[in-house]
């Protein structure tokens, strides 16, 4: 089979469409002020980011350690199966997520001022 | 079903699962989850374009299903199988739209795959944060169907099925 002349239009696009979707959400990224942890779509912890914190977050036996440093916020050890929460780069800005799916947590970073909709009061 | 489609398909997704397994050895990149070759849709992708649409969804379906009962969890087979049907039904329609080659199609269903994985994150994690991992994904999914599509090329040209049953 050839290969046609669309194919090469589609990977081109697709990069395109890629960096300026990169740029896009460089350019909205907003400084972070407080790290929200959630332990299935309930908060239970809110904490500045700007106060370096070493802690255990632990439930049913399954916890992930949570550090937050100059800014940055990271998980460093943890006892799920996939280990992508550790592996997962540092986090700093307005909605970037660490996501532990076997253990049910979201740790993502909010903005400085709190954001209240309908739904939350 | 004949024994003989039986017994090939059986082969396919023997071969579809070994990849699986082959794969975890690579390297793995971890600049954001979710960045994989896809090996194991080398025999889906010669499923589409040597037998019939229904045989890649059987392929896949069963490679998905196995596996996660062998060694994975509900979880990742709900992340498999959303990323593995979006990608079948949209390489399927590239390929009846007669638009693109093989290479496109690969890339379509790399790329698809990606994404589809991203919807069934954002769903179940309830976190829209995801998204900001949809740039980097598209360029993996994109680099990912080039290198299968070019393997695939190889294959679809060389490997001559005796007859259709």
């Amino acid at each position: 089979m050839k290969l046609k002349r669309n194919d090469f239009i589609l990977i081109i696009s697709l990069l395109i469409f890629a960096a300026i979707l990169f740029f896009f959400i460089q350019s909205i990224k907003k400084e972070g002020g407080t790290v929200s942890v959630l332990i299935n779509n309930q908060e239970i912890y809110n904490l500045p980011l700007d106060q370096d914190t070493n802690m255990v977050i632990e439930s049913n036996g399954q916890y992930n350690q949570l550090v937050i440093q100059n800014n940055k916020v990271w998980v460093e050890s943890a006892n799920c199966i996939n280990q992508i929460c550790v592996q997962h780069p540092k986090i700093q800005y307005s909605g970037e997520t660490i996501i532990c799916l076997p253990h049910h947590l979201v740790i993502t970073i909010i903005d400085k001022e709190p954001i209240f909709d309908s739904i939350s009061y | 079903m004949k024994t003989k489609r039986i017994t090939f398909l059986a082969m396919l997704i023997a071969i579809s699962m070994i990849l699986s397994y082959l794969e975890s050895f690579l390297p793995q990149i971890y600049i954001v989850p979710g960045i994989k070759l896809g090996l194991a849709n080398i025999p889906v992708m010669f499923a589409i374009f040597k037998l019939k649409p229904s045989d890649a969804l059987i392929i896949s379906g069963i490679r998905i299903l196995l596996l996660s009962m062998l060694f994975r969890n509900f979880l990742s087979f709900l992340f498999s199988i959303t990323g593995g049907l979006m990608s079948i039904g949209l390489m399927l329609l590239c390929k009846k739209m007669k638009f693109f080659s093989i290479l496109g199609i690969s890339v379509v269903g790399g790329v698809s795959h990606n994404l589809g994985q991203i919807l069934i994150a954002v769903f179940i994690a309830n976190t829209p944060g995801l998204f900001f991992y949809l740039p980097i994904l598209i360029v993996s999914g994109t680099l990912a169907g080039i290198a299968i599509g070019l393997i695939c090329n190889l294959l679809v040209n060389r490997i001559q099925l005796p007859s259709s049953d």
